[in-house]
Order: structure tokens, then C-alpha cells, then sequence
């Protein structure tokens, strides 16, 4: 079992996982972070669970995850973001995790845009974000991070090949100094972001896979693709594509490496 | 080619609000040119996102992205002018990004037209670098007009529905 106590102990943040709810079976942990959040959750508030029965991944997609074995977890950010920043807070939390492993470990991370973590060009790491906003601004983000840690086989079917920090290093991980690891890593990016946009981008782009690599991306609408060179993503988290036709500039997308 | 068929090409070209096209048969050739004020630009493509050909040393001398619906697409032609005898609050886009009716391609639409919402109630969501953002409804109300449709790129402050306050 994920222990809370271990996990505090090794805590260094000052907001982000001070206040938890772990949970041995959730639907999600999106949903009940919500609900805490509705009911009053403070900034920073963590929920974890050995074993979602409903996770998921972007247009309801499943997250698997092997019980026990993995860190799903949900973070509450309350309130610290004009709706411009909030893709940023995706892009910092993407470069949080990344880094967070890679500096822990020796192995090499890369963010395949926007937001998944991958080692060799597997995924072990999803993140989806959820918020509510109207015209008033973004209220609270609800920031879902899936990262396969210690299972050894994945069955089944997944868009991207899995892997999980344990293959990648041949043993197994303290789940705890890991997650309190990612969540200082988060931390600093949220509050780098909350006092100056500067640099998250940049710091995304040491971490962006594709880089200067042919791709092509798949746009919901009509299945129409682009085919380019990734070059970057802008100041607003946007990736930019140079196509035939010039740069051009995306917010979502299904981005494939080709070559 | 007779008359009629010339007119029904000029029709054609008129409605399509493209800027030129050229005709060629084997004895045959003919341009028509539209000089309307309106085709001004290469408009931006309705399927494509943000300002269309940022620089990438200067981004913010791009269209601002307000500007970058073009003003041939659907969505932007129901809001530069919404029906007249429609009164209703619009809803808008907060953020740019993909339009979603539904939580899943599998998922039942939030809201259909005809609906009664209350204020606060969901009524789309707009991904944007896996960000999904619920939009809420800022007025109580009945849906009277969808604006955008399904896994369609919107702009910022795109107007996304047309409700009429309760």
C-alpha cells in the first residue's frame, strides 16, 4: 500500500500534497478531487488511489493501470490562473514531471506535445486536465497525472506502447519519494508560472520530443492532417508546425512522429 | 458553352466567395475574377487554429487571434449575424480549441437545442493542449441556437450558443 505517512515525510512543498485522501478503489481520481473541490478542498489538495475503475485519458479514452503498482493521482489547483495561463499550467506540469524523473533516474525523458511523458518513445506518463470555466475566468483546475511506476506487463491494447519506470531501470520504486519528488517539481513550475510566464516554454522545449523531426498532426475536425517540421511550441504552450505553407500554429491535435 | 451555363458558373463563384477561378475546355477558356470587398487576404482556413502564419521570433505581431475566424465560415457568419428574431445571451469562448458537444465521441450532447439550462449548467468543452474545459452556461435559460458544431476548432471569445434568458 502507498503509504501517506512515508509520503509526508518526505514532502517539500509548501501547498501541493500537504492535504490527501488516499484510496484503495476510485472511479477516478479526477471525479472525487472534483467533488472535494466543490466541497471546499484547498489549493494543493491530493487525491490518490491504488486502483481507478473509471480512469481516463482525454474524450474518455481509458487510463490502465495495474493496482497497487502505479501512482494515479489527482491534484486541486484552486484559483491561481487567468484562463491564458491555464495551457501553460499543462505544459509546466508535462516539464515538471519529466525533469522530476530524469533527474532522479538515469534515464532520458521526452514529452511527446502536449503533455505525455515517454522514455525511448514509450509512454509512462499521462495527464489530463479538467476544468470548469465561464466568461469570469478559470475557476479551479483539477490536474490528473497517470504514471506507471513499478508494473512489470502491460496487456492489452494502448495507443502509445507502455513502459514503466521499473522496466526502464530493472527495479522498483519508492512510490512515495517519487510522487513527493513530482510534486516539488510541480510546485516550482506553478509558482514560476503564477509570477512570470518567462521560460516555461523554453523549459518545455529542452524536454519536447520531435524537435526539428518530421510529424504530422491529426486535427479533429475531419480527420485533416498536417504534415511538417515540429518546430517549437510558442509562448502560449501552442505547437508550430513548419508546413509548405508556412508556420503554422496548433492548440490540439493528434501529433504522430513520422520518419 | 452557352449562357446559361456562363451565369450558372458566375453563380457558382459568387456563392463559393472564392477569389478567382479559371475554366479551361478544348475550345474554351474563361477567368472570372471577384473584386468584392470582401476577399481581401488569404483568409485564414476555418479548420486551422490560432493566427495562421505566426512568425516565430514575433508571435504577437500575427492576427491577433480574435481576428483569425475568417469571415466565410459558418460559425463566425451565424455570429457576425445572428438571426434577427432570435434575441438570446450569447455564449462564448473562453479559451481557443476544439469544440466538444459531448464528454465522448460515444456521449450524448451536453445540451440540444430546445434545452432549459440553469446558470452554472455545462454546456460544451473546449480542449486545447489536453486541457478539457467545461464550459458553463452564465445565464438560466433555454438553448435557442448551437453555433459551432461538433470537434470544430473556436476561437477566443467565439460565441459557442445562443440562450434566451429564462
Amino acid at each position: 500500500m502507498f503509504s501517506v505517512g512515508n509520503f509526508h515525510n518526505n514532502l517539500r512543498t509548501r501547498v501541493l500534497g500537504q492535504s490527501v485522501r488516499d484510496f484503495s478503489v476510485v472511479s477516478s481520481t479526477n471525479d472525487l478531487a472534483r467533488d472535494w473541490c466543490a466541497r471546499g478542498a484547498p489549493d494543493g489538495a491530493l487525491v490518490i488511489a491504488e486502483e481507478q475503475t473509471a480512469g481516463r485519458g482525454r474524450l474518455n479514452r481509458k487510463w490502465l493501470s495495474e493496482p497497487g503498482k502505479n501512482l494515479t493521482f489527482s491534484v486541486v489547483i484552486r484559483n491561481r490562473f487567468p484562463a491564458a495561463l491555464t495551457n501553460l499550467a499543462v505544459v509546466g506540469t508535462a516539464v515538471a514531471v519529466s525533469a522530476a524523473i530524469a533527474e532522479a533516474f538515469p534515464v532520458q525523458t521526452q514529452i511527446k506535445w502536449p503533455n505525455d511523458v515517454q522514455i525511448d518513445g514509450k509512454k509512462c506518463c499521462g495527464i489530463l486536465f479538467e476544468t470548469e470555466s465561464s466568461q469570469a475566468g478559470v475557476n479551479n483546475i483539477i490536474a490528473g497525472i497517470g504514471i506507471n511506476v513499478n508494473q512489470r506487463e502491460f496487456s492489452g491494447r494502448y495507443m502509445t506502447d507502455p513502459t514503466s519506470l521499473s522496466i526502464e531501470l530493472g527495479y522498483e520504486l519508492s512510490r512515495e519519494l517519487l510522487l513527493a519528488d513530482i510534486l516539488l517539481q510541480i510546485e516550482h513550475e506553478l509558482d514560476a508560472l503564477t509570477e512570470s510566464s518567462g521560460g516555461v516554454h523554453l523549459r518545455y522545449q529542452q524536454h519536447l520530443k520531435d524537435i526539428g523531426q518530421p510529424v504530422s498532426l491529426t486535427l479533429h475536425s475531419e480527420g485533416e492532417k498536417v504534415k511538417g517540421i515540429a518546430a517549437g511550441i510558442d509562448k502560449t504552450g501552442a505547437l508550430q508546425i513548419m508546413t509548405p505553407d508556412g508556420l503554422r500554429r496548433f492548440a490540439a491535435g493528434e501529433l504522430t512522429s513520422q520518419g | 458553352m452557352d449562357i446559361e451555363q456562363i451565369k450558372a458558373i458566375l453563380q457558382l463563384v459568387a456563392d463559393s466567395g472564392v477569389a478567382e477561378v479559371e475554366l479551361e475546355d478544348e475550345d474554351f477558356r474563361m477567368v472570372v475574377k471577384t473584386v468584392s470587398s470582401q476577399v481581401v487576404a488569404p483568409a485564414p482556413q476555418p479548420t486551422h487554429f490560432y493566427a495562421q502564419q505566426g512568425n516565430a521570433a514575433a508571435p504577437q505581431q500575427a492576427p491577433a487571434p480574435q481576428a483569425a475566424p475568417s469571415a466565410d465560415n459558418a460559425p463566425a457568419q451565424a455570429a457576425a449575424a445572428p438571426a434577427p428574431e432570435v434575441n438570446g445571451v450569447e455564449v462564448k469562448a473562453p479559451i481557443v480549441g476544439t469544440f466538444y458537444a459531448a464528454s465522448s465521441p460515444e456521449s450524448a450532447p451536453f445540451v440540444k437545442v430546445g434545452d432549459t439550462v440553469q446558470k452554472g449548467d455545462v454546456l460544451c468543452i473546449i480542449e486545447a493542449m489536453k486541457l478539457m474545459n467545461e464550459i458553463e452556461s452564465e445565464v438560466s435559460g433555454v438553448i435557442k441556437q448551437i453555433l459551432v458544431d461538433n470537434a470544430q476548432p473556436v476561437q477566443y471569445d467565439e460565441p459557442l450558443f445562443l440562450v434566451d434568458p429564462a
